[in-house]
């Protein structure tokens, strides 16, 4: 506790070590909620270069979420409730010899619903969502970063997968 | 309720159990959600570069210190301009008024309730005009004679001690280390080294080398506004001072210590600069002589 005191986010290496900490994740924070359309990686850089100019307001153990309120103030000054489209990538998959036209077609429909779907979901279930299942965050990660209890994230995570189903099932 | 329990431990990557595996299997909305955890990695966020991240992070904001330290610069330099400027116009514009006078002058001024001030050569005096009917304050560096008007609370300050009256005339002299005042009408009360004196009228007051002295004072005003400066048992180096004052003339001493046992009691005229030496010498069997620009005094051979 007291070494966090002295710890000054002003030095560079304290600076260093919050970004090497934190900037992915704001960054996956931002995209999932935002979409790319908004360049959430600008967003983020951004939020680090406002907080070292407020380096001696912020001790190091308020900086997570100064950066998180920061970036997402940041970017919602800019967005003004846009459709969040997250784009998916084409698969380069091993297994292509074995897929065939009509294979790959069904895919690229599935794909496009789940798009959909992705969309149509609250920015709180998305991100808690793409935070499990892409990025392989454990539950109490995720709670950890979005300052939230373990049980709101399994919520948010089971209520997006229901949702999704039925987005794409068109139930 | 199992259902979604066990959903969300597998959602969790959490070790499942046969028997929960086996539940999972059984449901026909599992595969649905398999092949939804499955296809989520399609939108997984872009890679960022942490190294070259930061590395730009620490670039924009070297540009935005330096810029600010330049601008923090110009405030300071522009908030001691502000400061400078306006403290010239609070102190020696706007409140304060201060009237000199040069060796050889004296002056008569009028403070803003009609009371009077006479200032004797090379002395001055500074009042603050805005204040003045709340306050009536005069700060004095060397001799002034006061004729102040009846009101409130008079007080003249010197750097050796106040003195204050109500409504009445009379003369504050500081020079150097010492201080008199002479009550001619009324009554001044004279505050030096926090101890208070009542001086009433006729009584003079001194104060040197950290000696207090009362006295009677025979003129029945300062002698100085009749052209003429009067001592009592004042020392002579003291006197040639004033002498120096009143004539803008130095006093050079040849061969002669002017130490404090040589005690000057009578006055000089303002008005002959011969006749004027002669009355301080003679009584102490000095010679003179008149320069254009000095006048050695020496002692009688």
């Amino acid at each position: 506790m007291t070494k966090n005191l002295q710890d000054h986010v002003c030095e560079e290496s304290v600076f260093a070590r919050l970004y090497e900490k934190h900037a992915k994740n704001i960054h996956d924070f931002l995209y999932y909620k935002f979409g790319e359309l908004l360049q959430p990686e600008d967003k983020m850089q951004e939020a680090f270069v406002k907080l070292w100019q407020n380096c001696k307001k912020v001790p190091p153990s308020k900086a997570k979420s100064f950066l998180f309120t920061v970036a997402n103030n940041l970017m919602l000054n800019e967005v003004k409730h846009q459709k969040v489209v997250l784009k998916y990538e084409k698969r380069k998959t091993q297994h292509q010899d074995h897929q065939d036209p009509q294979f790959l077609l069904e895919e690229q429909e599935y794909l496009k619903k789940y798009q959909k779907a992705l969309a149509s979901l609250t920015e709180s279930q998305r991100v808690a969502f793409l935070l499990n299942r892409t990025e392989g965050k454990k539950h109490k990660e995720i709670a950890e970063i979005l300052n939230i209890s373990q049980k709101a994230v399994e919520k948010r995570i089971y209520g997006a997968l229901k949702k999704i189903r039925k987005e794409i099932k068109g139930i | 309720m199992k259902e979604e329990e066990i959903i969300k431990k597998w959602l969790d990557n959490e070790t499942l159990s046969g028997e929960e595996l086996q539940f999972l299997q059984e449901n026909e909305a599992f595969k649905d959600y398999q092949k939804i955890a499955e296809n989520a990695t399609y939108f997984k966020a872009p890679q960022i570069d942490i190294h070259n991240g930061l590395k730009s992070v620490v670039e924009k904001t070297r540009e935005k210190k330096s810029k600010k330290v330049w601008i923090n610069q110009l405030t300071r330099i522009a908030a001691i301009l502000v400061i400078a400027i306006g403290s010239y116009f609070l102190f020696f514009h706007s409140t304060q008024t201060q009237v000199d006078t040069l060796a050889n002058v004296t002056k008569q001024i009028n403070l803003p309730d009609d009371s009077e001030v006479t200032l004797n050569a090379g002395s001055s005096i500074s009042y603050n005009k805005d204040t003045w009917t709340g306050n009536r304050e005069v700060h004095l560096d060397g001799e002034a004679f006061f004729k102040v008007a009846k009101g409130k609370k008079f007080t003249v300050i010197t750097s050796l001690g106040e003195v204050s009256v109500l409504g009445t005339q009379f003369n504050v002299k500081q020079r150097n280390n010492s201080i008199y005042v002479d009550c001619y009408e009324g009554l001044v009360e004279v505050k030096i080294n926090n101890k208070r004196i009542k001086l009433p009228a006729g009584k003079s007051i001194a104060f040197r080398n950290k000696q207090l002295n009362e006295y009677e004072n025979t003129a029945n005003a300062s002698t100085w506004l009749q052209g003429k400066s009067t001592f009592k048992s004042v020392p002579l180096r003291e006197v040639f001072k004033e002498f120096e004052r009143q004539y803008d003339i130095k006093i050079q001493a040849k061969n002669l210590t002017l130490n404090q046992d040589k005690l000057f009691t009578g006055s000089f005229t303002h008005k002959n600069i011969e006749t004027a030496i002669k009355s301080i010498t003679l009584p102490f069997g000095l010679d003179y002589s008149i320069q254009e620009d000095e006048i050695i005094v020496s002692a009688r051979e």
